[in-house]
């Protein structure tokens, strides 16, 4: 029962956003606009040759989460604010569990994240011209993280739609909570394009424990949202 | 706190404070041996820091059980004690770090760890300055200290401790018995300070909040 209330909420919000497109075009636009800035601004950097391909290791890295933590703080806000804009709350109050609704709003915010990640990734390697050595662990990395933020934002997005300021207060609220989120996927997302890694060694012997991190973070983050839930949805 | 009770913390706080700056021996192999007299105050703030974010979220729990607004008052003042003491362990720690590392900010992750306990505190507050019904105000508000109270550990112990080993920080310090005479009596006056500030700005804060809520009838009535 659980469960099926879960995937009917998950359904409609991924319904509704192929409806209206609004996060999928306004998150999309951003990272297209923010990789653009980084072509132009990392232009004159030299970065060929060994040393300038650390420096690209290193940017990108860094760029990869910092374009995802800012597009989920514009999109991702939105799964509640639309509830209460639309007068439906009281609805879902009625018929669906506090815990099933988070975890249907879950389920869509990671899936748009992984989308933004999707194309944030590759872009901004291509544009920056860094060699992912590990792809699977790039891959797992990325999973891992886009589910402990989505995680975090979906309960500060909660938070915020009972507020009256919601313009720059989901990015206040989430970034203090997602930093070891983010410096492990900056971490991990390093070691997977294979900065300071032998080719021989393994991704799993040098950096298995980041995966553990974000794995452990993200079961916290779930851990958490699910009990503290119950308290914002029914204020 | 009784006027007795006043004189004792001040006593105690001022032999603590004697003992440190006037017997604890410098500590050798260190970049300012005198320096390292610092680690008896940066400590015991670190620790009232910790005692401090505990009652914060401690509170909350309180609050989001038995919905009683003094719950929320109490759980938002320990916030303020929490922030006042992050603050006060990062500054005795860049002082440190500049002397030890050359550096005031070196990266290291109980600095950032700290650094990061500071803007979850300044975002609880902003969250709090949002909301102007106190009931809602005091649930959203308890629901954020304690989901960040859950996920900060991660960076602030967990991921240095087991997982980072070019930590600044020792991962398990062992002191001298010197030190250790400095640095405990030091937390207990500190954790002495943390009560009586606590039990003057709740009182502080009720008065506040009941001023408040003259002023908002006072309104009402006008209107």
């Amino acid at each position: 029962m659980w469960v099926k209330e879960t995937l009917a909420i998950a359904g409609k919000e991924l319904r509704t956003e192929w409806r209206s497109r609004v996060a999928l075009a306004s998150l999309g636009l951003f990272v297209a606009c923010s990789i653009a800035l980084v072509a132009l601004s990392t232009a004159r950097i030299p970065l060929n040759g060994e040393g300038g391909k650390e420096i690209g290791s290193q940017i990108a890295a860094a760029l990869i989460w910092i374009q995802v933590c800012f597009a989920s703080a514009m999109g991702l806000g939105r799964a509640f604010v639309v509830e209460s804009e639309r007068g439906t709350m009281t609805a879902l109050r009625l018929h669906t569990r506090a815990t099933a609704v988070w975890a249907g709003k879950f389920i869509g915010n990671t899936l748009l994240l992984l989308g933004v990640c999707v194309i944030t990734v590759p872009m901004t390697c291509g544009v920056l011209g860094v060699t992912v050595k590990h792809p699977f662990a790039l891959i797992a990395v990325v999973i891992l993280a886009a589910i402990g933020m989505g995680a975090v934002f979906t309960t500060t997005g909660a938070l915020v739609a009972q507020t009256s300021a919601r313009g720059g207060l989901l990015a206040a609220l989430s970034f203090p909570v997602l930093l070891p989120a983010f410096v492990s996927g900056v971490d991990g997302t390093l070691r997977a394009i294979g900065w300071r890694l032998s080719a021989s060694s393994a991704f799993l012997d040098t950096s298995g424990g980041i995966l553990v991190q974000l794995l452990s973070y993200a079961v916290l983050a779930i851990a958490a949202s699910l009990l503290l839930f119950d308290a914002i949805w029914n204020d | 706190m009784t006027p007795v009770a006043k004189g004792a913390l001040f006593v105690f706080t001022a032999g603590c404070l004697s003992y440190i700056f006037l017997k604890v021996p410098a500590a050798q192999g260190f970049a300012n041996p005198d320096l390292a007299r610092l680690v008896t105050m940066h400590l015991p703030c670190a620790y009232v820091a910790l005692v401090a974010a505990v009652i914060a979220a401690w509170h909350g729990i309180a609050y989001l059980r038995k919905r009683d607004l003094s719950s929320d008052i109490k759980s938002y003042v320990g916030a303020k004690i929490a922030f006042l003491y992050c603050f006060l362990t990062t500054i005795t720690g860049s002082m440190f770090a500049k002397v030890q590392w050359g550096s005031y900010w070196n990266w290291d992750p109980r600095q950032t760890a700290v650094a990061v306990l500071l803007l979850v505190y300044a975002a609880y507050f902003t969250l709090r300055a949002s909301i102007e019904d106190p009931e809602r105000r005091a649930a959203l508000s308890a629901v954020y200290v304690l989901f960040a109270s859950i996920l900060t550990p991660m960076l602030g112990y967990v991921i240095p401790t087991f997982f980072i080993d070019q930590s600044l920080h020792p991962k398990f310090a062992k002191f001298d018995l010197s030190y250790r005479m400095a640095i405990y009596p030091m937390a207990i006056a500190l954790t002495w300070h943390l009560v009586w500030m606590f039990r003057l700005s709740v009182r502080a804060e009720k008065v506040n909040q009941a001023i408040a809520e003259l002023e908002l009838t006072s309104e009402g009535g006008m209107a």
